[in-house]
């Protein structure tokens, strides 16, 4: 694809916190065939480590993890400092109710989807939250 | 004038003055990519501002600068010195015309011609017809114009797209089903949505589906149709059958988002959610820079990098800001973003993003003290009506008396303090005065075949809302003046074997319990002879006089009303022009001028200023039937002298006083008042420091000291020299606090007093 001389750009870098290792499993297929460079951490604990160590451009996040739960995982992420904190989050849950859907807006979910997600759903939010066509 | 035009002002003047920096450092580094972003905004959010009054020559003008700078960003048109002067022009007409609004709200007759002229040279810049059209794009999405080339079948008004969503079948919907139902069906094209999963992952009843289809019918129709599953459906009209490209209007987000992006207009509503959600405080920061962070990702995934770039958060501000750009973004009115930004602002809404020129950022502390203090204040006018209580029941006098005391004292405790908390929240930084030099100096040096320099130090020392907005005048002035007269030419500096670009040096500091702020320059310097003989030509000392007076004296004599005269400034070697203005307004915001120079080395003014426009003691002093306020602080001392101690020396009165000579002038004099009748046997003398001269006012009787706010003079009084303020009297009436320095200043320009010469 790439021109001599040129570099590709990186892809974009996607971590999915996710206690399920099926779930997991799942969205790092997705995202890998959509062209993400996908990490994966089981818990909230685990996410944060990741993010201040990693950059990453997107973050799928679950509600329901032991440890530390995916609304807590947010509040922490978006209480740090930049640019940590601005990274958007996709957040997933089996909760289709509208009491969920407003905690993680209150978390700082930029979008959240109800599982089982769909391929084509889960990587059309992602690219659009990272801004480019992976 | 209503609150949205007050806004604009505020805002325009500010971009004028941050695009004027950013056009600076860019004439400086033409590769700076930064500041040309920057720039590009500065206009764009100048135009949309603008855009929202009715003044379309100067919209049509920055219209025409934004597109000569997006080009320049776009690295087709190159970053000189002519795209950087006409767009300082640009601004420079933009802050004209927003002075003239603010006066007349209309632009000035000229706008029209100048605005053209102006607009001309950017698109002469650009080698582009005048008329020169937006290149239109096909208004179609993919799908729907391959589905509107794929057939001939009558005249399509609509195409309808529809992907079910994968477990469809479970929520009883039939997709065929409801394309079957939609009237006036010309075209349907059924698509696999994905490649079809292999093996165990295969699910025959996942519904896999992209449907398009093309009707003659119109949106209503499809809308009932398609209710149920509004969500799975994008619709687009079709013009003119679909045979012509759709005509597009100006600007490419007409077609709304939801459209043609519907994941995208999806993400963007969201946030307009996320941000309305109740979130803690301490993570609002990050959940706002998020959201932009998505909105900007979104935008520019769809293709639509310009709004994208309008979407960052420094560009919308805030959170109201960025909201009210996303609602603008979907309801396909992106021209209208900067709009919503103004109306944000004017709501007075909160501003995350960053944005300290406008916003008064209070540290949470001080607030906090505030809130503490108010919370006390309501506690003591408590026992105040307690006081009262005990005084109906009948208590006696003298112990009333006393708690009455008490309750004041307290009383008197709590509202010094709320004053010192509630002028500190007045500070902010001399930053914004300093950024202001840039293009004075820039402006200054050209023509005078000079080089120079411009170094600041200490911006961010605070002082005093009024104090840091009354700094740039005076300053401006002490600049103008080291560059004029200060620095040699770039030859004459060689000559002397200094660098050929010469170096002035704005600095701030604490300063006691003030600030100082100084110009400094490292050029000529002021000769001590010169001013000792300009001095004596003037009249402002006599010979005698200045022979008394050391080097540093003779050299604070610029500061002199009187020194600089206009036919002086040619000679002048060192400075002067005008200093005297300089020494007044420091003294208006209640400090002082001091100057420093070593010839041949350069020159240093400094300006001490108070911090906070505190409270001032005051003493009250009485000339005949008037009574005057002079600041306490002026006061050196209060004496009672005979009569008989006072001598007349070459024409004044002045008595010794510690071995020196102090002149003494009548405060009704120099009032102008009637001579009050000197039956005293003692004369009540203020002595004060002026100017660096010591000098005794005589007053008939001092009558209070007050603590008071001393408001700068304005109106009728602000034009009587010698009156430094005016603060209102425990009675309601109007006190003129003198400024004796001003006072005696100007009884010595008129050729009243004899001051300085009475040794």
């Amino acid at each position: 694809m790439s021109e001599p001389g040129t570099v590709p750009p990186a892809p974009p870098r996607v971590l999915v916190v996710d206690d399920a290792s099926l779930v997991r499993l799942y969205y790092r297929g997705a995202l890998e065939r959509a062209g993400f460079a996908v990490d994966e951490a089981l818990n909230g604990i685990e996410g944060l480590e990741r993010v201040l160590t990693v950059a990453y451009d997107l973050l799928v996040v679950d509600v329901n993890m032991p440890k530390m739960d995916g609304f807590s995982f947010l509040r922490a992420l978006r209480g740090r400092e930049p640019p940590v904190r601005s990274i958007p989050a996709l957040m997933t849950s089996t909760e289709a109710g509208e009491g969920d859907r407003e905690t993680a807006r209150s978390a700082g979910a930029n979008f959240y989807l109800v599982k089982p997600v769909p391929e084509e759903t889960l990587v059309a939010h992602a690219r659009a939250l990272v801004g480019r066509q992976a | 004038m209503n609150d949205l035009l007050e806004q604009f002002l505020v805002e325009t003047r500010e971009l004028v003055q941050s695009g004027t920096e950013d056009l600076l450092s860019l004439e400086a580094a033409p590769g700076d990519a930064e500041a040309l972003n920057r720039v590009f905004r500065a206009f764009h959010t100048l135009k949309g501002g603008v855009g929202l009054f009715d003044y379309p020559a100067w919209f049509a003008l920055l219209h025409a600068a934004e597109d000569g700078l997006s080009a320049a960003r776009a690295g087709t048109l190159a970053v000189n010195a002519v795209l950087v002067d006409l767009s300082l022009e640009a601004l420079d007409a933009t802050a004209r015309w927003t002075d003239a609004v603010e006066a007349t709200e209309r632009l000035p007759e000229t706008a029209t011609a100048e605005a053209a002229t102006l607009a001309d040279r950017y698109r002469s810049l650009l080698d582009r017809a005048p008329e020169a059209g937006v290149t239109a794009a096909s208004a179609l999405p993919d799908w729907a114009a391959r589905l509107v080339g794929s057939t001939d079948a009558g005249t399509p008004t609509t195409a309808l797209r529809y992907r079910p969503r994968s477990d469809c079948f479970f929520s009883g919907d039939d997709p065929l089903g409801f394309v079957r139902k939609v009237p006036g069906l010309l075209a349907v094209s059924v698509e696999p949505a994905g490649p079809r999963p292999a093996g165990e992952e295969f699910d025959a009843y996942a519904c896999n589906l992209d449907i398009a289809i093309l009707t003659n019918s119109g949106r209503p129709e499809l809308d009932a149709v398609f209710r149920l599953v509004a969500d799975q459906v994008t619709v687009v009209d079709v013009p003119d059958g679909g045979r012509q490209p759709a005509p597009t209007g100006v600007d490419r987000g007409d077609a709304a988002l939801a459209e043609t992006e519907p994941v995208v207009a999806a993400i963007l509503s969201e946030q307009v959610r996320v941000l309305a959600a109740t979130g803690d405080a301490t993570i609002a920061a990050g959940c706002l820079e998020a959201c932009a962070r998505s909105v900007a990702n979104a935008m520019a995934f769809a293709g639509r990098t310009e709004e994208a770039e309008r979407c960052r958060l420094d560009s919308v501000g805030g959170r109201q800001g960025l909201r009210a750009t996303i609602e603008a973004v979907l309801a396909g009115r992106p021209g209208e973003m900067p709009a919503a930004v103004a109306e944000a602002a004017a709501e007075g809404s909160e501003q995350a993003g960053g944005d300290a020129v406008r916003t008064l950022r209070v540290d949470a502390a001080r607030v906090d003290a505030l809130v503490a203090l108010v919370g006390e204040l309501v506690v003591a006018r408590n026992a105040l009506s307690h006081v009262a209580t005990r005084a109906e029941a009948g208590e006696d006098a003298a112990t009333l008396a006393r708690a009455i005391r008490d309750a004041d004292a307290n009383m008197g405790r709590l509202s010094m303090a709320l004053h010192r908390n509630a002028v500190s929240l007045r500070l902010m930084p001399l930053s914004q005065v300093f950024r202001r030099f840039t293009r004075p100096v820039r402006d200054a040096v050209r023509g005078l075949g000079k080089e120079v320099v411009l170094e600041m130090e200490g911006e961010g020392t605070e002082a005093d809302r009024e104090i840091v907005e009354n700094l740039f005048e005076p300053l401006l002035h002490v600049v103008r003046n080291a560059v004029d007269h200060g620095l040699e030419g770039v030859e004459d500096r060689l000559r002397l074997g200094k660098p050929a670009v010469g170096r002035i040096r704005i600095a701030a500091g604490p300063d006691g319990d003030g600030i100082v702020v100084s110009v400094s320059d490292d050029g000529r310097g002021i000769d001590p002879a010169f001013i000792r003989r300009r001095s004596a030509e003037r009249g402002l000392r006599s010979p005698h006089a200045l022979a008394d007076m050391d080097d540093a004296a003779v050299v604070d004599l610029i500061f002199a009303p009187g020194f600089s005269t206009a036919d002086s400034v040619g000679a002048l070697s060192g400075r002067g022009v005008g200093m005297d203005a300089v020494r007044v307004a420091a003294g208006r915001m209640g400090g002082r001028v001091s100057v420093e120079s070593r010839v041949g080395a350069g020159t240093t003014v400094s300006l001490h200023l108070p911090r906070t426009i505190a409270l001032s003691r005051i003493l009250v002093v009485g000339v005949g039937e008037e009574s005057y306020g002079i600041a306490m602080d002026a006061v050196l001392e209060v004496v009672r002298v005979p009569r008989s101690g006072i001598r007349a020396v070459d024409g004044g009165d002045a008595m010794v006083r510690r071995g020196r000579t102090v002149p003494i002038m009548r405060l009704a004099e120099l009032l102008n008042r009637p001579d009050p009748s000197c039956t005293q046997a003692k004369a009540l003398l203020l002595v004060i420091r002026s100017g660096g001269e010591t000098v005794a006012l005589d007053v008939d009787r001092i009558q209070d000291r007050l603590d008071a706010v001393v408001r700068p003079p304005a109106g009728l009084v602000g034009t009587v020299p010698g009156v430094g303020g005016t603060t209102v009297r425990g009675d309601g009436g109007v006190l003129l606090v003198l400024d004796p320095t001003a006072l005696i200043a100007d009884a010595a320009s008129m050729g009243m007093g004899r001051f300085g010469e009475g040794r």
